[in-house]
This record gives structure tokens, C-alpha cells and sequence, in this order.
């Protein structure tokens, strides 16, 4: 029996007179690759922001290995177990490569003193192909790479739950492949995954389980097959027509 | 209770003369990104110079204008060809307009001394002169730095909205590339703009020579209160600037009245740091959707 | 990281400063220059203070001038009111100092729309604020100033200059190694991390509110004690002269060309702006100082925003050089009439070489690549 890790208990979000999420309700179990996905504006983006703490539920619950994590704020939140990526990469543009990992192996869940976080930075920049450009200043890395570098920093925490915000976007086809390989390794050292994907192939081979989102309303959720034939999510994405 | 009535009065009148030195002040920063500290040498700058030009050669100071607003029109545009030519950016403009403004202080120190420099009645017979409507005054510098506002802040309202170079504005202050694309020649206008702006704190630099005994430093206590009146009034919105700054005067007469002068800039800043806080796009502007 | 030769280097110096009151009754010079030293440790500590706060996490103060305030004022009032010692009001100030950062971080930090400008602004607002709350009142100035008498200090420290030297080098120091040590430690990494996306950071686990309160507290901390030994300096204290912008044009113009993101940049810069305001303002023309500072600041946004410490860092020796020669031809030609004046031009001539673009330095190493060991042709490849 796996353990559910993170429970998402009729979540609304509301932004002024818009509802970007209207009681979804989610749960998370261990070890698992859940795909989330959906037409634009679904609230995807924004479920993750929930989650992470970046937004405030205007209602429901959020539970993790446990506790309530509703009212938390980011940084708890990281440091409780949970990473993320960002669709866009966002370095620390002042930094170098491998002090950008130093900050969150440093700040979260890890939680490692200055001189340990400074020596785990390579680990994590090896993980991700990216030891050769420790001491460079993040400017010259490409975007691939910066990506990579997110996911290095993501991973430093120790994360028990990485939430992957749209890392495909962008890509060359190489590129997509290199990223697939290193999920599949994530979820090899024992992190459960959340990922957040417009590359339907790449989503429906990834994930274990599979949650669609339309209009803030998670409309299915289940096994990847399953999920892509019910005529719900084939209408969302293709319109009525395509149902039959 | 009469005192009130009064004080309501000047303080509207005065806000005029608020109003005149924000909308340039606002529409650059909003519109253009620059956050020109020097906006307020310039003023005194051309106060000094309408004192000088009245006092040397017995002009009205109102006909100074025709000197002083070009001089600085042409000195607007320079800064702006400055701030374009090193990119400069918006919170950078706020510290090199500031080295500037420190610079023009010196300027004025050097020419005018530290003493305090007043047009003569005799060249400045307005200074004096108000007109009455029942008990109340009308001191005329003022009402005409208050009719004088509601002329700038109307033109430029009508220019803003009905007028090429109006439209061309909005789309920079927007979206500067894609203006581009569409055929706005960012340098030129944003130069325009500046100009403009510095030749409305020219206005403004009459009046306060008109109302005001001039000293170099006079400028620096007038940031604080412009300040908290641009961004009261929301940046770049001009008819938020003109009722901004009716209200600061207001504030700041009605206080002066009922408790002390030097209460003042306590009631506006309090106000200024209430605004930041719950409207920082301004008490007059609609807040923008993300 | 390199703590402890760190630490040993700042008792090292603080050492050698200390012994300058001493060296001054062997040697016998002028008590100006324990007076000028005295000025120097003020603006260090000043400067440190403010780039603790703002260099280190981008949030850019206007607002020095208050917290400042507070520190005179306390003095102002412990000494004048109160009549008590005024080495209890140098604690004292610092923390009511805090306090009000406390307060203002706790409503200002809650709010994540908050913008640099609008920060810069918001602080700015504080100072007027406060100026006219004590203007108004009767009790702390109300408008009349303060005139502080003589003021008596332990017997062990010596005249009033000694006292003053060595009170204000011990909060510079202070200022300063809390400076160096956030800077190497986790709160430093955490404080850079929110200047460049506090947003990251937070999201990271930096947790960016209870950071920033802290270095806020620090901050105005050291700005409030350093302000009310301040006070006795000045003598006579007015609203005018506490809270004008004067202070934090100083203090921001000294981080910003000494380098906001290094610790010893604004102590660099602190010395340097100080020396130049010292000679500028003694000069027959006393505008020309505004004229120098102004444009000063205006070069160094448009051409060197990050300050001069990482490249005085990278042409360290050519730099020494430069400022030595600029000195000893001043000395033999008999230029400038004081000591500190030739240091002010020898700086300037520094700083001067310090703006020329890498590209120029790198020939300029080239054609002196016979006199120089290896080491300085790679430091100049950046």
C-alpha cells in the first residue's frame, strides 16, 4: 500500500472576480510520477503555486506526509520536503553556478551548514551533467542548461515531493529526451514527482497517474490511458466533435 | 470658521501650483521610466532665472516665460537624449538625477548666493495684490498658478488623448518594442516629453518666484510633498495629478490652520505612507488585472 | 568560512588604530587629524550600515536620516532632559533605532507588491515624518534645538578628541565585523539570495520576512548608536541639520562607488567620499564639493555601477602604484596645502584609472608585461 504524500482537499483559488481553481481535490501518493495537465489556463501553473505556497488557497486543504500545510508559507513549505521548478528558469544572476545550489541545499530541506552545502553543490551539479560549470557565472549558461540548473537546485533540498513546473518547454528534441532521462533517475533515488506538461506524449509515458484540469476543475484523473480516452478530457483539448 | 473657508481656498490655489510641477514630474516617470529628481532644480532654477531677468531688466515676471520656457524645454530634451544614450535605468535615473540635482543646487548657490532672493513689489506688484470675493481672498500669484494648472493639465489631457504624438506616448509607456514595430520613434517622442515636462516646471519656477523669497535649498523641501503628490495622484495620470494635488494643498493649508504649520508635512507624509501601502498605484487610478 | 585569521586581522587593526591617540602624544601632530580619523569612523560605520541593508538585500533605504535622528535625539534627550551620562544613550539610541525598523519591517515586509522604488520612497517619507514629529514637539526639540553642554566620558579615555577617536573606532570596528561576518555567513547567502529573486528565495526556504526584519534591525541598530555618539560631536543639534538628505545622499553615494556587494566596499567608500568632502569643502570655492559628489555619483551609476572594489580587487598593485605616485609627485612639487588634500587628488587620479574600461587596462598591462610578475596579467582577464 503506498503512502499518500500530499492531499489537496477542494482547493479554490479566486484572483478578484476570477476562479482559477474551483474545488479540486488531489492526492498524491509516494514513489508515484503524477502527470498534470490540461488546455491552457487551466489552473495548472496555479495548483502548483498553491502547493508550493507561493498562493494562498481561498479555500480547502492541503496536507503533507501529515500536516496542514494550507496557511504555510513558501519557505516552511520548503523546508518541510517539498521543491519546485519554475517554467522559466530563474537564477540567482549574481551568483555562480554551483552557489546557486549552495542556497538551497543550505536553506532547505537538506538544511546543511555553509562548508557541507559548498561540497553537496557538486553532487547535485553532477546529477545534472553540469559539474564542468561550477564556478561559472549562470549568464553563460544556455537554456537547457539552465533548466538542468533548476532541477539542481530543486534536488540539493532533498526534496520528498519536486514539483516540475512545464520543464519540457522550449526544448529541441534531444534536449526532451536528456530531461525524460533524468525524471526517470529522480524518481529512481526515491522522489515522488508532480509534473506539469503540455508534451502529451512525453506526459503519458512519464507519469504513473494522471490528473486533467479544465477551467480550474480537475475533470479526470487516473491511469494515463484511461484518462486520455475519457470523452470529458478528449473534449476539453479537441472540442465536442472529437468525442465519439 | 472663516479661517477654514480660508484656508480651503489657498489651499486649493496652492495645489494648483502642486499640480503644475507633478504632471510633468508623473508623466515622465510613468510614461518614460525616469525618475527625474532634477525636475525640482530646474524649477527653482527657473525661479531664480524669472527673478534675475524681472529684477535686471524690470519685465513682468509673467512675460519671463517666453525666456524661460524654451531655455528649458531645450534642457529637457538634452536630459532625456542623456538618459537614452546610456540606457539608463529606472531606478538608476533616480540617483544620476539626483548627482544632477545636487549639482544645480550649486549652481544656484554659486550665482545667487545663500541669501534669500525676492522679486521686488515694484517689478512684482501681484505678489501684493488679491482679489476678494466676499470675506475671502484671492491672492493673485496663486489663483494664477491654480488657473494656470487646470490650462496645462486640460491641454495635456486633450493632447494625451486626441493627438498622434498623445497616442504615441500611451504606446510607448506600454510597450516600448512594440511601438517600435508600429512606427513610434521611442527617442524623439520620449525626448518631446521631457522637454515638455521640464518647460511645465518653468511654469511652475515663475509662480513659486512670484510667491516665494528664493533660497538654494528651497527645492529639496518640496521633493517630499510632489512626491507624495505623483504618487497619490497615480504615475501618468495627469487628471490624478491635478487632484492629488488639490488635495495635498488642501491637507496641507487646512492643517496649518487647525493645528500648526509645522504639522503639515506630518498629515501628507502619513498619508504618502498609508497610500504606499494599500494604493500604491494611486488613490485616482483604477488598479490594472494581471 | 576564513573565520578566525578574519577576526584576528580586525583586532589587528583595530589594534594599530587605536594606538594613533598614543603615537599622537609621542610624536606630537596636530589633534585635527584624531578629529578627521574620528569623522572617517563615523561615515564607515554609517555606509556599512546602510549596505548591510540595502546592498546585501536590495532594499534600497532613503530613510538613514531617521534612524540617525533617533540615535541624535536620544542622546539629545538622555543628556539634556534626563541628565545622565551620555554613554547610556549610545545603546540606547541604537536600539530605539531598531525598534523603529521593527516596526516599519513589520508593516512594509507583509506586502510583496512592494516594489525597490517604492521602498526607497516609502523610507524616505519616514524621515520627513519623523522631522516633523519632533519639530512639533516641545519636549524632545520642538523647533529650538538642542544645545548639548560639555559632556564628560570615563577618565581612562582620555580628552575629548581621545574620547571620541577611540568610542567611534570601536563602533566602526563593531559595524564593520558584523558586516564581514554576515557576509560570510548563511544570513548573508540568504540576504543575497533575496536581492537577486526573493521570490526563489523564499521558495528555496530562505525565509525571506524574518530575514529581512533582521538585517533592517541590525541595520538601523548600528546607524542609531553610531548616530548618538554623533551627537556629541555636533554639539548643537537641529531638525534641519539631522534629518536633511544629506545623510543618506552620503551614505549612498559612498556604497555605491566603494561596491554595494562586497563588505569593505562601503568603508572604501566611506574613506574615500569623506576625504574628498574634507578637502573640497575647506577649499576657497565650498559649491565645488556638491559639484564633485553630484558628479561623482553620475559617473559611477553610468559607468561603474557596481563600484570600484572588484576592480581595485583585480589591479590591486597598479592601483597602489598609481595612488602612491599621484601622492609623492604632489609632495615634491609642492602641491596642496595639507596632507589630506594630496591624498584627496591622489585618490581622484586613482579612481579615474579605475573607470578605464577592462579593454584599455588589459593593453595597458601588455606594454608593462616585462616589470610585472605573471600573477597580475591573469588578474587582468576578466
Amino acid at each position: 500500500m503506498s503512502e499518500v504524500m500530499l492531499t489537496c482537499e477542494n482547493i479554490t483559488k479566486d484572483f478578484g472576480g476570477v476562479r482559477a481553481l474551483a474545488d479540486v481535490s488531489v492526492a498524491v501518493d509516494r514513489g508515484e510520477i503524477l502527470g498534470l495537465v490540461g488546455p491552457n489556463g487551466s489552473g495548472k501553473s496555479t495548483l502548483i503555486n498553491v502547493i508550493a505556497g507561493q498562493y494562498r488557497a481561498t479555500a480547502g486543504r492541503l496536507t503533507f506526509l501529515g500536516r496542514d500545510i494550507t496557511k504555510d508559507e513558501p519557505h516552511t513549505i520548503t523546508q518541510l520536503g517539498i521543491a519546485r521548478t519554475y517554467q522559466i528558469p530563474r537564477p540567482f544572476s549574481t551568483m555562480t553556478v554551483s552557489r546557486n545550489v549552495m542556497v538551497s541545499r543550505t536553506f532547505g530541506h537538506s538544511n546543511q551548514g555553509l562548508e557541507q552545502a559548498k561540497r553537496d553543490a557538486y553532487e547535485a551539479l553532477e546529477f545534472t551533467g553540469l559539474a564542468d560549470y561550477a564556478e561559472a557565472p549562470v549568464g553563460k549558461l544556455n537554456l537547457h542548461q539552465r533548466k538542468f540548473l533548476e532541477l539542481a537546485r530543486a534536488l540539493s533540498t532533498d526534496p520528498e515531493l519536486l514539483l516540475l513546473d512545464e520543464v519540457m518547454a522550449g526544448l529541441n528534441p534531444t534536449e526532451i529526451d536528456e530531461s525524460v532521462k533524468m525524471i526517470r533517475k529522480i524518481q529512481e533515488r526515491g522522489v515522488t514527482i508532480v509534473i506539469v506538461e503540455h508534451l502529451m506524449k512525453v506526459v503519458t509515458s512519464l507519469s504513473t497517474r494522471m490528473v486533467v484540469l479544465n477551467y480550474g476543475k480537475a475533470i479526470a484523473q487516473g491511469e494515463p490511458d484511461q484518462v486520455m480516452r475519457d470523452p470529458e478530457v478528449i473534449t476539453a483539448y479537441l472540442g465536442k466533435d472529437y468525442a465519439n | 470658521m472663516l479661517l477654514i473657508g480660508q484656508a480651503l481656498i489657498s489651499g486649493i490655489l496652492l495645489g494648483g501650483l502642486y499640480a503644475i510641477l507633478t504632471i510633468g514630474l508623473s508623466l515622465t516617470w510613468g510614461m518614460l521610466k525616469v525618475i527625474n529628481l532634477a525636475h525640482f532644480a530646474f524649477a527653482f532654477l527657473a525661479a531664480y532665472m524669472t527673478y534675475q531677468i524681472s529684477t535686471s531688466f524690470g519685465l513682468d515676471p509673467f512675460l519671463t516665460l517666453i525666456i524661460t520656457a524654451p531655455i528649458f524645454f531645450l534642457i529637457g530634451v538634452g536630459l532625456q537624449w542623456f538618459f537614452n544614450r546610456f540606457d539608463v535605468s529606472e531606478f538608476n535615473s533616480l540617483l544620476v538625477s539626483f548627482g544632477l540635482f545636487i549639482i544645480l543646487q550649486a549652481l544656484m548657490t554659486a550665482l545667487w548666493t545663500a541669501d534669500y532672493r525676492r522679486i521686488e513689489s515694484e517689478i512684482n506688484p501681484y505678489a501684493v495684490e488679491s482679489f476678494w470675493i466676499g470675506p475671502f481672498a484671492f491672492p493673485i500669484p496663486q489663483f494664477g498658478s491654480f488657473i494656470a494648472a487646470l490650462i496645462i493639465a486640460g491641454l495635456t489631457i486633450y493632447v494625451l488623448n486626441n493627438t498622434y504624438a498623445g497616442k504615441a506616448l500611451r504606446a510607448i509607456s506600454q510597450d516600448r518594442d512594440i511601438a517600435a514595430a508600429f512606427g513610434v520613434n521611442y527617442k524623439k517622442i520620449s525626448m518631446l516629453l521631457m522637454g515638455v515636462s521640464t518647460a511645465y516646471a518653468a511654469v511652475a519656477g515663475v509662480f513659486i518666484a512670484m510667491i516665494f523669497a528664493l533660497f538654494p535649498e528651497a527645492g529639496v523641501e518640496w521633493i517630499g510633498v510632489i512626491f507624495a503628490v505623483v504618487i497619490l495622484g497615480g504615475l501618468a495620470n495627469v487628471p490624478g495629478a491635478l487632484a492629488a494635488g488639490l488635495l495635498i494643498g488642501i491637507v496641507q493649508a487646512v492643517t496649518s490652520v487647525i493645528a500648526e504649520p509645522g504639522m503639515a508635512p506630518l498629515v501628507t507624509f502619513s498619508l504618502l505612507i498609508i497610500a504606499l501601502l494599500f494604493k500604491p498605484e494611486g488613490l485616482f487610478t483604477r488598479r490594472s488585472t494581471i | 568560512m576564513k573565520k578566525w585569521y578574519g577576526s584576528l586581522g580586525f583586532l589587528g587593526v583595530g589594534l594599530v588604530l587605536a594606538s594613533v591617540p598614543w603615537l599622537k602624544s609621542v610624536f606630537g601632530f596636530p589633534t585635527f587629524y584624531l578629529i578627521f580619523l574620528y569623522f572617517v569612523f563615523f561615515w564607515v560605520a554609517q555606509a556599512s550600515s546602510w549596505n548591510m541593508l540595502s546592498g546585501y538585500s536590495g532594499y534600497f533605504s532613503f530613510g538613514t536620516g531617521a534612524f540617525f535622528g533617533i540615535g541624535v535625539y536620544t542622546t539629545a534627550m538622555v543628556v539634556d532632559k534626563f541628565h545622565l551620562n551620555f554613554m547610556i544613550a549610545l545603546p540606547v539610541g541604537g536600539i530605539l533605532a531598531a525598534l523603529l525598523g521593527l516596526g516599519i519591517g513589520f508593516v512594509v515586509f507583509r506586502l510583496r507588491l512592494l516594489k525597490g522604488e517604492l521602498f526607497a520612497l516609502l523610507t524616505l517619507a519616514v524621515d520627513f515624518v519623523l522631522a516633523a514629529v519632533v519639530r512639533n514637539n516641545d519636549f524632545i526639540d520642538g523647533g529650538f534645538g538642542v544645545r548639548l553642554g560639555a559632556v564628560k566620558g570615563p577618565a581612562f579615555l582620555g580628552d575629548f578628541s581621545t574620547m571620541m577617536y577611540i568610542l567611534g573606532l570601536i563602533i566602526a570596528l563593531l559595524t564593520v565585523y558584523v558586516s564581514y561576518s554576515i557576509y560570510h555567513a548563511r544570513f548573508g547567502l540568504g540576504l543575497f539570495a533575496i536581492r537577486d529573486d526573493e521570490e526563489v528565495a523564499e521558495g528555496l526556504g530562505v525565509p525571506t520576512f524574518r530575514y529581512k526584519m533582521l538585517i533592517f534591525a541590525i541595520s538601523c541598530f548600528f546607524i542609531g548608536l553610531s548616530g548618538a555618539l554623533q551627537a556629541v560631536q555636533i554639539g548643537y543639534i537641529t531638525v534641519e541639520g539631522i534629518f536633511s538628505l544629506r545623510l543618506p545622499l552620503f551614505v549612498i553615494l559612498m556604497s555605491i562607488l566603494g561596491g554595494r556587494q562586497h563588505w569593505l566596499g562601503s568603508v572604501l567608500g566611506a574613506v574615500i567620499i569623506f576625504t574628498l568632502t574634507d578637502t573640497f569643502s575647506k577649499a576657497s570655492i565650498e559649491y565645488l564639493n556638491q559639484v564633485i559628489i553630484g558628479s561623482l555619483l553620475i559617473v559611477m551609476i553610468l559607468f561603474l555601477r557596481e563600484g570600484i572594489y572588484e576592480r581595485l580587487k583585480n589591479r590591486l598593485w597598479f592601483s597602489l602604484a598609481i595612488l602612491i605616485i599621484a601622492l609623492v609627485v604632489q609632495i615634491v612639487a609642492g602641491f596642496g596645502e595639507r596632507f589630506i588634500s594630496q591624498m584627496a587628488y591622489a585618490m581622484l587620479v586613482t579612481i579615474a584609472f579605475l573607470l578605464l574600461s577592462d579593454k584599455i587596462y588589459g593593453k595597458l598591462v601588455k606594454s608593462f608585461s616585462f616589470f610585472l610578475p605573471k600573477k597580475q596579467m591573469g588578474a587582468s582577464n576578466v
